[in-house]
Formats: structure tokens, sequence, C-alpha cells
């Protein structure tokens, strides 16, 4: 009997019986083996084609249908630019009604030089070091500023605290509550905060013509949170230290469970607990309370003025801050390294980041930014804080002692 | 003598230790014998150690050398996505998602979701808006580090050495790869794969091939028709303790380590019976212990500040079930110098307890996708032609796997298989010798898994917030994930492997 057990020619065997298998050779056997082995190569990894599910606004990709796909005030829900924007590579940025963008050259919305009234955008970047591993931590602080210039004097008529955000060895942000309380602690127009604190002269600067451009400063200003104004300085002018000044409040123990509250820390947020709160994440993750202060000048080098009719300008700090630790909660087993804080290096400088926005409340400029009167509505603010956030990002990249003092902007 | 093995075999059984474990002579088969893939009922030889020890006792003092091929041609195929992507924004690490537990109402993003941006492209490293910190993220497209597609080599050794002529006999049987000796190669079946190789692996394949294991083992004739046996698995375990002080958290070259490695030595038992009532009929049983190689990694770390945390993570390699096989061989005609026999056997494998390669039991991830027990069957012939013989058998292996729609992306499938061999007696001048040939050739069935979007980890909750503007995440409505198996993948291949064998009577 004949019969074919596969109908590849490659194995076409004939077995006339049970017993042509067992005399079969070991040669026949190997073809065999080669045969299972070119089967077995034959298996391979395949990932099929993305379908097109459409596309998505919000996915931080720019898709046909979407000209940008960005969280910026220049990107609308709908993934359109708005008008008055740009968003080359997916990154918005205020286009000059001239068509002229970026640092320099002449352009309607800032028509003066070194005239800085109208609305800015502002980012403070600083740099800390961490206590626990010495790790420099990048923060960035955010504020809307509206100034008057008058002469070579600039004052402060509106701002919003826009809030922080710092990373480096962790990631720390203020909480929901504190974001939103924060918007309008330390005040600097010359109105007292509405948590009773005490009227301060509203924060000056000056911008004036120099060669090759402007000479910009802006005043020593001293902000605390998490504890009474009594911890501020009682006399501004001699711009005290902070170690000269009471210290802040302390507990003899942080740890969740405590239910210390010394005297002088207050509670903004209203979480219950004393300072204001702040969530840390990344490596380690909790919610840590504390008492700050701090103070930030500013002021351009004397050979490096910023363009008289710059749309941003980058203008060095001087600073320094103290923070007191009262409580950390939900921190695991990692309390005491949430509580760790961080100092300030000598060796590096922070700077302040300006952006013009424009001139005029309710512009084609300022209104996709600024979507409503500052301190009439928090939800409002915290909108228009975004926008101001996303128009200077944060840039979470160490700085090296080299072009210390100047953001890589 | 007999007296004294028993308490000591009966010991082993009911004392199971966690040790190596033998998923490499489970796919290969017996090496060298007529055991074929029935090695429980037929070719008493000395891979009867691990299959069926009560046969030792039936097979010819010999000591025997093979040389083994293996390959497994795992493809799988990933389906195409459907949108889902987790978008850049989490790249800032400032996303907040709704949590009831928490007094503020939000918690962090885990630190585990990172933008499908990143794994399918990376992230460059720099200082310029959208970077990465150098040296940048480093991409990792899905599938991109499949593991399937290899052939390994095996050194195979086996001894047979009767104590008492017909009566006890000892056989060694011990099965190692020539490359790769004892790898182990830990993965996530679930999303969190997408952080490593953000690939799909095969999972009772890989580095289950890689395992050197010896069996010894004694066979004890109690009747002249019934004998039963019990051997062990030797092998290695390790515990491993890694204590490090972190002085730099971004700059791990200056990490100071302290590593301690402890291996020790465990056994695992395997019981058999044969049972010969009539001269052309054996039945035979065999039971085998649950195995594993754990790994328990303890990791101590200490910063500067004085805090000092750790962890143990346990990593389980190479688990096998409880499992009990039973078999027959029937001896059908005898012609002359040929004899044919009727071989059929079936196993029941308890893979419902399975733990996978992190320690965690398939039913952790839901109602419905937890394994099942097995029941595997096979069928086959055996032929003796005067100093020729040979065999022919064909298998049906279920997978324990139930279909994946949920995070689990265990890769599994059923198996078709069939395997032939022969070996010749061949006297050389006053030296007997066996070569032989065998192969063997599984199928695995064509399978597709079509994911339940329900079941899959939304990584990117509805209702997530910037935590530092507190505006609403753009795109975070519906589901996001970077779960490599979503929306479904499909598996197929073939295991195939052949063995050279050489035996001389002892």
């Amino acid at each position: 009997m004949t019969r074919a057990v596969d109908a590849n020619p490659a194995v076409y065997l004939r077995l006339d019986s049970v017993y042509d298998l067992i005399k079969m050779g070991p040669s026949r056997l190997a073809a065999i083996g080669a045969v299972l082995a070119a089967l077995g190569a034959c298996a391979k990894d395949l990932v099929l084609p993305d379908l097109d599910a459409g596309a998505t606004c919000g996915d931080g990709i720019v898709q046909p249908g979407e000209q940008c796909d960005v969280q910026s005030a220049g990107c609308s829900a709908t993934c359109m630019v708005v008008p008055g924007w740009t968003c080359p590579n997916n990154v918005c940025t205020l286009l000059c009604t001239d068509g002229v963008t970026g640092d320099g050259g002449v352009c309607t919305g800032r028509d003066t030089a070194c005239d800085m009234t109208g609305y800015w955008a502002a980012r403070e970047t600083n740099y800390t070091a961490d206590n626990v591993i010495g790790q420099v931590q990048v923060s960035s602080a955010w504020a809307l500023y509206h100034f008057v210039q008058t002469a070579s004097d600039f004052q402060v008529v509106e701002h919003l605290e826009c809030g922080t955000h710092t990373t480096g060895s962790a990631t720390v942000d203020y909480t929901a509550a504190s974001l939103r309380v924060n918007l309008y602690l330390n005040r600097m127009d010359g109105v007292a905060d509405a948590d009773g604190g005490v009227a301060r002269p509203a924060r000056h600067g000056t911008s004036q013509a120099v060669s090759g451009g402007c000479a910009v400063t802006f005043d020593r200003w001293y902000r605390v949170r998490g504890a009474l104004d009594s911890y501020l300085p009682a006399d501004f002018s001699t711009d005290p230290t902070l170690a000269s000044l009471p210290p802040l409040p302390t507990v003899m123990s942080y740890e969740p469970t405590s239910t210390e509250w010394p005297a002088g820390a207050t509670d903004p947020d209203g979480d219950g607990i004393p300072g204001i709160a702040y969530q840390v994440d990344g490596l380690l993750s909790g919610i840590r309370n504390a008492a700050g202060r701090e103070w930030k000048d500013f002021a351009t080098h004397a050979d490096s003025p910023v363009p008289a009719y710059a749309l941003k300008l980058v203008v060095p700090d001087g600073y320094d801050d103290q923070e007191s630790v009262l409580r950390v909660t939900q921190c695991g087993s990692g309390c005491d390294l949430i509580a760790a804080g961080s100092h300030v290096p000598s060796d590096l400088r922070g700077s302040l980041t300006l952006l013009f926005i424009g001139k005029t409340l309710g512009s084609s400029r300022v209104a996709p930014v600024v979507i409503g009167v500052p301190r009439q509505n928090p939800d409002v603010d915290l909108m228009t804080c975004a926008n101001v956030r996303a128009l200077l990002p944060h840039d979470p990249s160490q700085p090296s002692p080299s072009d210390a003092g100047l953001s890589k902007d | 003598m007999p007296r004294r093995v028993l308490p000591w075999a009966f010991a082993l059984l009911l004392s199971p230790s966690t040790v190596r474990a033998s998923p490499l002579i489970e796919t290969a088969g017996p090496i060298g014998g007529n055991g074929g893939l029935q090695p429980v009922a037929s070719g008493p030889s000395a891979a009867s150690s691990y299959f069926n020890p009560a046969l030792l006792v039936d097979a010819e003092d010999e000591v025997f050398l093979g040389f083994a091929l293996i390959s497994e041609q795992v493809g799988i195929t990933l389906d195409g996505r459907r949108g889902g992507d987790v978008p850049l924004f989490v790249a800032g690490r400032d996303v907040q998602v709704p949590d009831p537990s928490s007094p503020t109402g939000y918690s962090p993003l885990p630190n585990s979701v990172v933008p499908t941006q990143w794994l399918q492209q990376g992230c460059k490293g720099g200082s310029a808006p959208g970077d990465c910190p150098a040296p940048g993220f480093k991409a990792r497209p899905r599938q991109s580090a499949g593991t399937s597609g290899k052939t390994r080599s095996y050194l195979a050794f086996g001894l047979v050495k009767h104590l008492i002529k017909e009566r006890l006999a000892l056989g060694i049987y011990t099965m190692a790869p020539l490359e790769s000796l004892t790898t182990a190669q830990a993965f996530y079946v679930d999303e969190r794969e997408a952080l490593f190789s953000n690939s799909l692996h095969p999972e009772l394949y890989g580095d289950r091939l890689t395992a050197v294991s010896v069996i010894a083992a004694l066979s004890l004739r109690i009747l002249p028709n019934l004998s039963i046996g019990v051997g062990a698995s030797l092998n290695l375990s390790n515990s491993a303790a890694s204590a490090d002080y972190v002085q730099n958290a971004s700059d791990y070259s200056t990490l100071l380590l302290n590593n301690s490695v402890t291996t020790s030595i465990d056994v695992s038992p395997i019981g058999g019976i044969a049972y010969e009532p009539a001269e052309w009929l054996r039945l035979a049983g065999a039971v085998h212990a649950p195995e594993a190689f754990d790994i328990d990694t303890a990791v101590t770390a200490t910063v500067p500040g004085g805090t000092e945390s750790g962890t143990t993570q346990s990593s389980v390699f190479d688990w096998m079930p409880w499992s009990a096989s039973l078999g027959a061989e029937v001896r059908m005609l005898r012609h002359g110098p040929y004899t044919m026999s009727v071989v059929g056997s079936a196993a029941y494998s308890w893979w419902s307890a399975y733990r996978d390669r992190q320690g965690q039991r398939p039913s952790s991830y839901g109602p419905g996708l937890g394994w099942s027990d097995t029941l595997s069957g096979a069928l086959g012939t055996r032929h003796v032609y005067g100093n020729v013989r040979g065999f022919v058998d064909f298998r049906y292996v279920p997978s324990p796997v139930p279909e994946q729609t949920g995070r689990s992306n265990y890769v599994d499938n059923d198996r078709v298989g069939a395997a032939l061999g022969a070996d010749l007696a061949w006297q050389i001048g006053p030296v007997q010798v066996r070569p032989g040939v065998q192969m063997f050739v599984d199928r695995l069935l064509q399978r597709q898994n079509t994911k339940d979007d329900s079941k899959i980890v939304d990584e990117l909750p509805d209702g997530a917030i910037f935590g530092s503007t507190q505006m609403p995440v753009p795109g975070s409505k519906g589901l996001q994930t970077n779960n490599p198996g979503w929306p479904g993948f499909a598996s197929s291949g073939w295991v195939w492997g052949g063995a050279l064998t050489v035996s001389t009577p002892l």
C-alpha cells in the first residue's frame, strides 16, 4: 500500500508499511527535521497598524483636522489656533500684530522703549538643594502682573499669584485649596490681604533706557505663607535678612498624628492643619504643611541690559527663603524625607522671566490669557493663571554654575 | 535495604518544597529510550527517573548521552490601537486624579503612567521645551522586544543501574542547556510592562526552557508484577539582598552597593507506580509535586538624611503544578521479530494555582481570568523489530490560560503535537552501543484575545486635573492605557525539537 502523509512535495513520503518507518535511515529523518525547522522559523511578531480613531483633541499630538494640540491659551478647546497667536511645532506664542515674534524688534503691542506698562506673565525660577541627597530642585513660581509706568518708575496695579511647581528629587505643588487661597496672598498693589494682613506699599520697579537697551529692577518683596504677617519685617525699607527676623513657628513633632498648633501659625487653606499645604510627588509622596517666608528682588546686570522692545525679558534675582515644616501626612514610611526640606545654594542664582501679554484688558492679545478682571472670581483667576503658566512653562533642566543667574530663556 | 529506602521516599513525598522546576523536561519529553511523549507508561529508561521512577526496574542498565535542540517559534500579533493614548501632558508629572479617600479629593497620578508618545518615539534628552533631562527617555515601541524565536541546544545525560537484580534500580537523569545557562527573566503581564519591554512574551516558554535539572530516583519491585518508584529533583534556589546607599538620586554612578546572594539546594519529590496484570499489558501512573524557582530579593536603600527604606520582592520562575498522569501500554501484535504496542496516557495538571513571574496568581486580575486545570492526552504506538525500536506519538495539550479579556496578557495556546524516534542496538566488537534519533513538533493553535475595555485600567481617569492649576487635563475622557496587549492580540506558532542519543550497557 502506498499513501501520502503530506501533500507538500518537500515532505512527500511514501510509507509502504509501518516497517518502512522503522527502516527509514537517519538521513530521511534529518530531512524531516529540516522541514520542521523551516516551518518553525516562520513565526514572527507583528504589530498591526493603528486604526483611524480620528483626531483626538487633547492628546498632545497634532493630527489631521487640528492646528495645535497643546495646553495653551493660544490653542482653543477645539485645537484651533486662537487669533493673535502662532503655534509652530505645537508650541504657542503670542503673535505681534506686525507679525514679528520673539524678543526685540518693533511691535505695536509694546510701542514705547523700556515702557513696562501693560499685562505681563511672570515666572520666577529658583534653585534649591534638597537636604537629603543635595540634589538641585528647580522651582517655578508664576504671577500675573499689570504694571503702570511713569517716567522710569513702574508700579504693580494688579497682581495674581499663580502657584509654584518644583521638580528634582521630588515634585512639589500646592494642593488645590492652597493654590486657590494663594492667588490673593502677599498682594503687591498696595491693598491689604483679605486674610487680615497689613497693607504694604505697592511694589515698584524701574525701567530706564541705557546703552544697549533697558536697565530693569524690581524691588525686594517679602512673602509669608502659613504664618501671620507679623513674621514679615517691621520695616521693609532696610531690606533685612530672613535670619534677622523672629523665627518661624515650629513644632516638636511633625508626624501625621501630631496635634500641635504652634503660636503664629495660620491655616490659610482651611484643611485644619497649621501651615499651607504642598503636595509632594515623585519618588516620594505625601502632603507637607509648612510655614514659610522668602524675599526676592531682581535687577539686570549693568553690562546686560534687556532689549528696549523685548516681548520677553529675563532679569537675574536675589533670593532667600525659610521654611518650617509643621505637619506631614499621607506619607507612608517616607515622612522624614517629605519633611526634609531644602536650602538655597550660594552658587546658583535664579531669574525672573517676563512675557509681555498686552496693554489693555479685553484686547485681542490680552483677552485669551486674562479671562476676566482679576480678583473678581477665583475660578476665572485660576483659568487665567493656567494660561500664564502655559505661556512660560516650567523648565526642569538642571542649571550649571557657568550660567547661574540666568534662565535658559 | 528496601525498608530503609521506603521511609525516606515517603518523607520526601509528604514534604514538597519549592525548588527549581523542570518545565524543560516536560516540554522536551524524555531524551533517549523509547518513551516518546508517554514516558509515564512506556519506554523504561534513565528518563523514567523523572517521568515515572517505577519503570526503572524494567529498564536495562545503561548510560546514555544525548544532544538535543528545542526551538520555540511563537508569533505574537498585536492588534492596532484605536486611540486610547496617554497624552503628553502627563509628562510634566503635574496631574492629579480623583481620589475619594484623599482629604483633598485628589491624589497624584501614579508615576507608572507615562505618555504613550514617549513609549513609541522616546523623549530626547536636552533643555529645549518638550525635552527630557539628559539622557532622555528611551523609546520602547510595542512588541519591539519580543522574546520568542529562539533555538537552544542541550546536553542530556542518564544512567540506570540495578542495585539488586530485577528488584531495585537506581536512575539518574539530567538535562542542561549548552548556552544561556539558567536564565530568569521576570516580566509583568499587564500595563506595567510598558515601562520595561512594552512587549508580550510567551508565558510557558522562554526562560523556562533554560532550567538545569538533575533527577535521581529509585525503583523497587515489590511484587512480580508491581513496582513503585520515588525520585527527587535536585536543584538550586536563590535569595538575594541588595543594600544600597543613595548619594545622589540623579546620578546613580555614585551609588554604593552591597549585594549578597545565597544559593541552596532543594529537592522536589516524584512518585510512580507500575502494574502489569498480564504479560501484554502495563498500567502506570505518576505524581509530581508543585515546583518553582523562587528568588526573593531584599532591597534596602539608605539616604544621607538617615532614612532607610526597604522591601522584599519575590519572583517566581519555572512554576510547575501538581500533576498526576496515568497511562497504559498494550501489546497488540507479535510477529516474529516484530512487536507492536499501543500506548495511551492522560495527565491532569492543577494549573489553577499558577503563580507568574511576579508571584501573582492570574485570578487576581478578576473573575474569569484565573487559569484552569488541564487534562491532556496522548496516543501512539511502539515498534520493535529485532534490535531496532521506535515510536510514533500524538498529543493534545490544552492551554490553562483563559481568553485574556482583561489587564493580563498571558500568552499561551492549545497545542497539538507529534513525535517520532528510533534507535538501534549495534555491536561494535566487544562494545554494544545504541545510537538513536528522535524529534517532536507541537503546533500552537492560532488564538485571538480581544480586550473588554471595562476591564482595562484607565491610566488617566476621567476628571483628572493639572495639580498646579486645577484645570481639567485635555484628553482624559474615556480609556487611556499603555497596556501593550490592548485592544487585543493573537498568538500562534511552533515548538519543535530533536535529539541524537547514544547509550551503552553499563
